[in-house]
């Protein structure tokens, strides 16, 4: 057993140093003043994180990004949250069906939903370029909203509403007062996590962008591909440090064990 | 007038019929138990009186006014579900007021009235707590008073003890007795548990595959059930097939798989009926082989011991036969004989099973 | 009460058919011109050997990303889900915090690494084992490197839910039965872990075979994957028709892959 131990050890060191080196090292490198990626920098600075608040254009596609995805995010929740609730209280035949109907945005690839949505949707029906990209951001949404629902919905069972019910509220009202209550958290970690969907999106997006519609992630993507230096590492650390914001939010509010679950 | 009047109710979940034309007629003021193991619709009928399920034929009438149409939340009625369904994100106070918040009682009248239900289930100090932080038995007091806030029409309580352990279990409906009776509230009560059923009902309707079996007071179905379903219910392990006859001026029972003719004591049910003779454990004596004595003769199987008493399972040419003893052990493979007591009998018609 | 329930479903139900459904039903069609001749644009895209090397080159890569991430994170969940202890939180979360960066961080990040004036290369130079930086970016070697790190998570997590699943009664009841050490690892947790390596399997490998950003930046033209093909004939040469085709390839590979590896890990252990 003792041999065993060491073996498995060495594995998880050597996995999580895997997981985590590269991203320390383009950490390292955002703050390096040279314009190559050497490790580690012999001089350090901020310049590379002034660049990116200079020009505009990694700004704007913030911007864009930001109201892409709360735009979607809504949509997603707003359409999500009663889909959710029914699926989670009926126990019709069709529930399986319909659950997985609202997972395909996950199954398909991406670059297939991009390319499809582009061709029958946007070009087949005219729709500008914002509507057609907030609503592939909505369909990539909508899965990750109605699963964390769904999980949150499980744990106030039907009889809570039944309780309300008979002591005099109407449907809709025991929703709002005695369900809505106490699936707060579980909104708000799925709207967190539709949220980081949306922003880090490549294959849809690529296919929906065009012209003043461009979200950073696609923005960084011609920039890598043109110009090689640390800028990128400087946003990169952005990133970063918004995920690890949002991460503790997710964990204060629902925990992050929810990911090891099916 | 009855005050709730259930007629020809009939329901079903998917294809499956779960109530069968039930005709029930609960009295003011009374607690009615609905007795039966699970899916023999007794929940099913709650769940139609109280609105959240819709019957498939049938109507409830409550005084006489049929109230199927009108939503769950219209009727007035107080509910306890077996698993409390406080709701968690109220405090205990919040949560006993809530119906009176629907009803747009004013503030300080809520509070008064909400003083008074804590107090009624003695608890008081508990008012600021959440439903996380209170005990099961205090749960389930916090979902009484909740219910009966709302000065109820009818009670309607869903095995609202059975996720007890077994002293709290005696304790509450104990307490769930008086305050039914103190404020002479109108109760419908469902639950599996034949002991409990009988401590607290003034009526009981044993319910069997969607059907009541029996509708008595607690004393007419224990000493006198009507069908082998209720026997068992109520205690009844033994049961004997035979035929009704008259063996010069006495009256006895030729028993189906034997010999053996059982002596009975009269009874109303014509000659030459079919019928099953019925019998609790210590309706049966059990004495050695040796004793002569006229009986059933066998051999003990196991024994075991009960504390009140040993318990034997005896194979005889009747089947096996269960036997209960207070002071005397016959242990396994002792010959015995086994001797019916007339007194302990009941005899069922047996197109009742 | 039933009735409401159907509708609250209806609008997302609908935006899915508008949104995904329909246009994938239509894209199909695309590929099928006309019933006599139905496989013509199939047959005319597969005709081109290019094409026919990237279908496999896409399909290698991601069985060998796929078998990678089985060997490396096997000990790994093992490890987390019955060693950690207190470390057991902090190593998932360390888990799930690049599944949440854009894969142009990750990508990228390997770009610094791979680079010719990055980290390998001026560590190999630095040790002398090399005169010359090698070229590493646009292989297919980064891009199942670059696969492999963006899914290896995908492998780990599900893993550990399903080792942990395995209840320790059922371990205590095979020692009680005889069983020793190697035997239990052997004869209970791995068949019982089986089903979720599978299912892990089937995230890895269907998610490296549709994958964009990874082979786009690390593999760029020389190493190109179905992704990056049907990018550059959708947005770049404007050939739709060999678009379509491989965008029904993609899907339906996928589609098969699940159902195949799906089924054989429900059939091992019902309760995943």
């Amino acid at each position: 057993m003792k041999r065993s131990g060491t073996v498995l050890i060495i594995s998880i060191l050597l996995v999580y140093i895997f997981l985590i080196g590269p991203l320390v090292i383009i950490g390292f490198s955002a703050f390096n003043e040279s314009e190559f990626l050497d490790f580690p920098p012999k001089v350090y600075s901020f310049r590379w994180f002034f660049r990116i608040f200079e020009s505009d254009m990694f700004l704007s596609a913030f911007q864009t990004s930001l109201l892409i995805s709360v735009l979607g995010a809504t949509g997603a929740l707003l359409v999500g949250l009663p889909a959710a609730y029914s699926l989670s209280r009926t126990r019709a035949k069709w529930r399986r069906s319909v659950l997985s109907l609202f997972m395909s945005p996950v199954i398909v690839p991406g670059v297939v939903l991009g390319f499809a949505l582009l061709k029958h949707v946007v070009i087949a029906l005219e729709i500008e370029v914002w509507s057609g990209m907030i609503m592939g951001h909505m369909l990539i949404m909508i899965p990750y909203v109605i699963r964390v629902i769904v999980s949150s919905l499980s744990n106030v069972p039907i009889e809570i509403e039944e309780a309300a019910v008979s002591l005099g509220c109407s449907n809709t009202h025991a929703f709002l007062m005695v369900v809505l209550p106490n699936i707060r958290s579980g909104i708000l970690a799925a709207c967190l996590l539709a949220f980081i969907t949306s922003l880090n999106d490549v294959p849809v997006t690529i296919f929906l962008t065009g012209p003043g519609v461009t979200t950073l992630p696609i923005q960084m993507l011609s920039y890598v591909e043109y110009y090689f230096d640390p800028t990128v590492s400087a946003l990169s650390v952005l990133l970063m440090l918004l995920t690890v914001t949002i991460m503790i939010v997710i964990e204060s509010t629902m925990g992050l064990s929810f990911f090891t679950k099916k | 007038m009855e005050f709730l009047k259930l007629q020809n109710l009939t329901a079903a979940y998917d294809q499956e019929i779960v109530l069968k034309k039930m005709n029930l007629e609960v009295k003011q003021g009374e607690l009615l138990s609905l007795l039966g193991s699970s899916g023999c619709g007794k929940t099913t009928t709650l769940r139609i009186v109280s609105g959240f399920l819709k019957q498939r034929e049938g109507s409830v009438l409550l005084e006489g006014k049929e109230i199927s149409k009108t939503h769950p939340s219209e009727r007035g009625f107080g509910y306890v579900f077996q698993n409390y369904a406080l709701f968690p994100h109220l405090n205990v106070e919040d949560n006993v007021g809530f119906g009176l918040k629907q009803r747009k009682v004013g503030r300080g009248e809520i509070n008064i009235k909400v003083a008074e239900m804590l107090e009624l289930v003695d608890l008081t100090v508990f008012a600021g707590k959440r439903p996380l932080e209170l005990s099961g038995g205090q749960r389930q007091r916090v979902a009484l008073a909740r219910a009966m806030a709302i000065s109820p029409r009818l009670l309607l309580m869903d095995e609202p003890l059975s996720n007890l352990d077994a002293g709290l279990r005696v304790k509450m409906r104990i307490e769930i007795r008086r305050i039914q009776q103190d404020h002479n509230i109108t109760a419908l009560y469902v639950t599996h548990d034949q002991e409990e059923c009988f401590s607290i009902s003034d009526r009981v309707a044993v319910m069997n595959e969607g059907l009541i079996e029996q509708l008595g007071t607690p004393e007419e179905i224990y000493s006198s059930p009507a069908t082998s379903f209720v026997a068992r219910f109520v205690g009844f392990e033994n049961f004997i097939p035979g035929t009704l006859e008259y063996s010069g001026k006495k009256l006895q029972v030729a028993t189906e798989k034997s010999g053996v003719r059982i002596q009975i004591n009269e009874c109303s049910i014509p000659e030459q009926s079919s019928v099953v003779v019925a019998l609790r454990p210590d309706g049966l004596e059990l004495r050695a082989s040796e004793s002569k004595k006229k009986g059933v003769p066998g051999k003990v199987k196991v024994a075991t011991y009960l504390g009140k008493g040993y318990r034997h399972l005896v194979d005889t040419e009747l089947g096996e036969l269960i036997a209960d003893t207070k002071d005397e052990l016959f242990t396994a493979h002792t010959n015995v004989i086994v001797i019916p007591k007339s007194d302990s009998m009941i005899l069922l018609s047996r197109n009742n099973d | 009460m039933n009735n409401r329930l159907h509708i609250l479903v209806l609008p997302g139900v609908l935006l899915v058919a508008a949104l995904l459904v329909a246009p994938i039903f239509y894209l199909f069609l695309d590929t099928i011109p006309d019933l006599e001749h139905p496989f013509s644009l199939y047959e005319a895209f597969l005709e081109k050997g290019f094409h026919r090397k990237i279908i496999i080159r896409t399909l290698r890569v991601a069985l060998i990303t796929t078998i990678i991430c089985v060997i490396l994170a096997y000990p790994c969940a093992f490890f987390i889900a019955r060693y950690a202890g207190r470390l057991k939180a902090v190593l998932i979360v360390i888990a799930v915090f690049p599944l949440l960066l854009s894969p142009v961080v990750r990508s990228f990040a390997w770009m610094a690494i791979l680079g010719k004036n990055g980290f390998v290369n001026d560590l190999l130079l630095f040790f002398r084992i090399i005169q010359e930086p090698m070229q590493m970016l646009y292989t297919e070697g980064a891009v199942i490197v670059g696969l492999t790190y963006l899914f290896l998570p995908l492998m780990i997590l599900p893993l550990v839910g399903v080792i942990e699943n395995i209840e320790e009664d059922l371990l205590d009841s095979a020692k009680s039965l005889g069983a020793k050490g190697n035997s239990v690892f052997f004869q209970i947790i791995l068949p019982l872990s089986a089903s979720g390596l599978l299912v892990g399997s089937i995230l890895v490998f269907t998610g490296s075979l549709t994958a964009y950003t990874t082979p786009r930046l690390l593999g760029g033209d020389q190493a190109m994957t179905l992704s990056t093909l049907i990018y550059q004939n959708a947005m770049t040469l404007f050939e739709w028709d060999a678009a379509s085709v491989i965008a029904i390839i993609m899907i339906t590979s996928t589609i098969l892959v699940m159902k195949i590896i799906g089924s054989l890990a429900t059939h091992m252990n019902p309760d995943v």
